[in-house]
């Protein structure tokens, strides 16, 4: 059968109805003012150079005497796990009556080209838990860590366990050298001495390049064209800015953490193989004997989940959860199905352990 | 009904957009016609005007939606002609298969062509790039240099640095060698590119045909289009995964960083000469704030460390002053106790 089921006549039409469309819905796009994110109340509790801890609001009441600390990436902003109302992990977890606390790692500029990973780790990373411990009287706390964060969170927990009482990882990169890794794939070749030696801080934008050019005609091509599909909608064109904003704001990476990390971790693949040295001490994941979850997304095309099942074998513990959602990535976050099924997984799997 | 409050829509102007349309889609080789331009020129000029009513972060993801669309739809007059072909297939006793195959084949000349140094704004692979593809590589390195500047910056490489500012100089000289290499990197990630073009189109064309076999049909542009861009993708994905693309990719990136380093340490030259405080000594100054940062860290760590011993030394003695105490009050019972 010939499948083209298309009039050749009709072609104009469907061109001039499409830019029609278009051009009307630039005004629902123009019309949306300032694009919020972040919407759940916080307060800042403790600020260090251009880190801030947050803490938010209890939206019930506080069952879990356990503040669980979240530890986001260096690239990109946090407030992924907060993007608005119906959206919000962090919404998810308040409402089932954890106490939330987030680092804000701020955006590094020339000032910060020195600090490495030991300053992210072993510097404002523990000095965050130590606030957080003070303030509640506490020995330990759980720690949940996102994408890169949830690699600082295991290296930080093999460190410092006797602070940790429960380590949650999610979209967490442990083997950087899978097969289907495009990632550490770009970057195996990448001359990383010569990026940084050469920058200082290396620029967000090429970061945003790496990410994108994982699947170009997705992320910069159709997704355009299709949005036209719902600009009469302001609802869904505010959601899509919403996402356009945060894959855009990426901070520049410090330099001198960049070097550790990609060397270290993407092109030497050191975490599996129980070599990371930070601040002079080696990382073990085998020491780490507390419970942990690991969370991985099954269709993630920044981290495969093959990359975060490996975990399994690195630990030492023996209560050790694995938990796949279906989807993507950021989808993990934002999803509506993530919504109902990622909070209540977690503070269940919290409380179990309280 | 008209909308007269949407400061971006203008029926007089739309509708003159339609007749331009319908006038070059009509055409056969209505790609190059002049309406298509006129068409293509009167989306720029209706965008200039619009773009400074919209917000200024919103301004990125607006040329995004217009650029990829354009891109796409400029295409389109291909297809009419395919189209309109295979619609009168049957009369012309030809087979849809061989006009889709034709015109698959021509697509993919017309990469060929661009690749051969085509550079005009509505060659083939400029299209396919708009609409699929939107950032070009060289665009990190600032772009390409046109013929006149090209000749000067290999004239200049081609000379020797002498005299007193020759130190200087050969820093230039290495900032455009690198730069240099970067377009020639550029380059051949843009050849690539255009491979992997040809490679989806005839992907493009074992997927309808395919889709003919199952009976499954296209029923609109937008449909096409979006299986043109699966085929994109998937052809690019098997190719991230490759060894080649990997050795490419960081070439590039590692020869961009080196660039912009250069370049920078030419402006820091420059800078110095004018008496001004560079990058340079900027770096000196958070070379030592970081080392004195550091020395703190330390020092509040210690402080901290010794109050903790001072607090658990202050308990301890409070503990044996307690024992002490306890100790006296006894032995003084006791002494009592013998009294009595």
């Amino acid at each position: 059968m010939n499948p083209f089921n298309i009039d050749p006549e009709s072609i104009p039409a469907e061109i001039h109805a499409y830019y029609s469309r278009l051009v009307r819905g630039f005004d629902t796009l123009s019309g949306l003012g300032d694009i919020e994110v972040g919407p759940t109340p916080k307060d800042a509790v403790y600020s260090e150079d251009k880190i801030v801890l947050y803490r938010y609001r209890a939206r019930a009441e506080v069952l879990n005497p356990v503040p669980i600390l979240i530890v986001y990436a260096l690239v990109n902003r946090p407030y992924m796990a907060d993007l608005e109302e119906g959206r919000s992990l962090i919404r998810g977890l308040l409402d089932r009556g954890l106490d939330v606390y987030l680092i804000d790692w701020g955006y590094p500029d020339e000032s910060d080209c020195h600090l490495s990973l030991n300053d992210y780790i072993n510097g404002y990373l523990d000095r965050c838990v130590d606030v957080i411990l003070a303030a509640h009287d506490l020995d330990r706390i759980n720690v949940l860590g996102i994408c890169q964060g949830g690699t600082f969170s295991l290296c930080y927990t093999a460190l410092h366990q006797a602070k940790v009482k429960n380590l949650i990882t999610t979209v967490t990169p442990v083997d950087f050298h899978t097969r289907h890794d495009l990632l550490s794939h770009l970057v195996r070749h990448v001359d990383v001495d010569q990026c940084v030696d050469s920058m200082g801080n290396i620029p967000g934008e090429f970061l945003n390049w790496l990410f994108l050019m994982l699947k170009p005609f997705r992320l910069m091509g159709k997704k355009y064209v299709d949005l036209v599909d719902i600009l009469d909608d302001p609802d869904q064109a505010a959601n899509f800015l919403r996402m356009e904003k945060w894959i855009f704001d990426s901070p520049d990476q410090a330099g001198e953490a960049f070097r550790d990390f990609v060397k270290q971790f993407y092109q030497e693949n050191r975490l599996v193989k129980g070599s990371i040295e930070i601040g002079g001490k080696t990382v073990d994941l085998e020491q780490i004997t507390i419970p942990v979850m690991n969370i991985f997304a099954r269709d993630d095309h920044i981290v495969p989940s093959d990359a975060s099942k490996a975990l399994a074998g690195c630990l030492g513990t023996e209560d050790y959860t694995e938990l796949e959602f279906p989807g993507g990535h950021i989808g993990l976050y934002v999803s509506a199905r993530s919504q109902q099924l990622l909070p209540p997984a977690i503070a269940d799997w919290i409380e179990a352990r309280t | 009904m008209e909308d007269n409050t949407n400061p971006f829509f203008s029926p007089e102007w739309l509708e003159l957009q339609r007749r331009y349309l319908e006038s070059f889609t009509a055409k056969p080789g209505g790609h190059d016609s002049p309406e298509r331009e006129e068409w293509q020129r009167a989306l720029d000029q209706w965008w200039a005007s619009v773009r400074p009513l919209i917000p200024e972060e919103s301004k990125p993801v607006f040329d995004s939606i217009l650029g990829r669309s354009r891109g796409f739809y400029s295409l389109s007059t291909q297809f009419s002609e395919m189209l309109r072909e295979i619609a009168g297939a049957a009369d012309a006793g030809e087979e849809w298969q061989s006009i889709l195959h034709r015109h698959i084949k021509r697509m993919k000349t017309r990469f060929d062509e661009s690749a051969g140094g085509d550079n005009s704004p509505t060659s083939f692979s400029d299209a396919w790039e708009q609409a699929f593809v939107p950032i070009p590589p060289d665009e990190l390195f600032g772009g390409q240099l046109g013929d006149d500047l090209q000749q000067f910056n290999d004239r200049l490489l081609s000379l020797p640095g002498i005299g007193p500012f020759r130190e200087e100089y050969e820093k230039v000289r290495e900032s455009m060698r690198l730069w240099q290499a970067g377009q020639e990197k550029c380059r051949e990630y843009r050849d690539v590119l255009s491979r992997l073009g040809k490679e989806a189109l005839d992907r493009l064309e074992e997927k309808i045909l395919q889709m003919g076999r199952k009976n499954r049909s296209i029923n609109s542009l937008r449909e096409f289009y979006d299986i043109w861009s699966e085929s994109n993708e998937e052809v690019f994905s098997k190719y991230v995964e490759s060894e080649e693309y990997s050795i490419l990719y960081g070439e590039m990136i590692s020869l961009l960083m080196e660039f912009r380093g250069q370049s920078r340490a030419v402006l820091q030259d420059f800078y110095k000469q004018l008496d001004i405080p560079a990058g340079r000594e900027m770096k000196n100054i958070l070379d030592s704030q970081q080392v004195l940062q550091d020395a703190l860290r330390h020092n509040e760590k210690e402080q901290q460390e010794l109050r903790s011993t001072i607090e658990d030394l202050r308990r301890e003695l409070k503990q044996l002053r307690d024992d002490m105490d306890a100790l006296g009050d006894e032995d003084k019972g006791s002494r009592r106790g013998k009294r009595s």
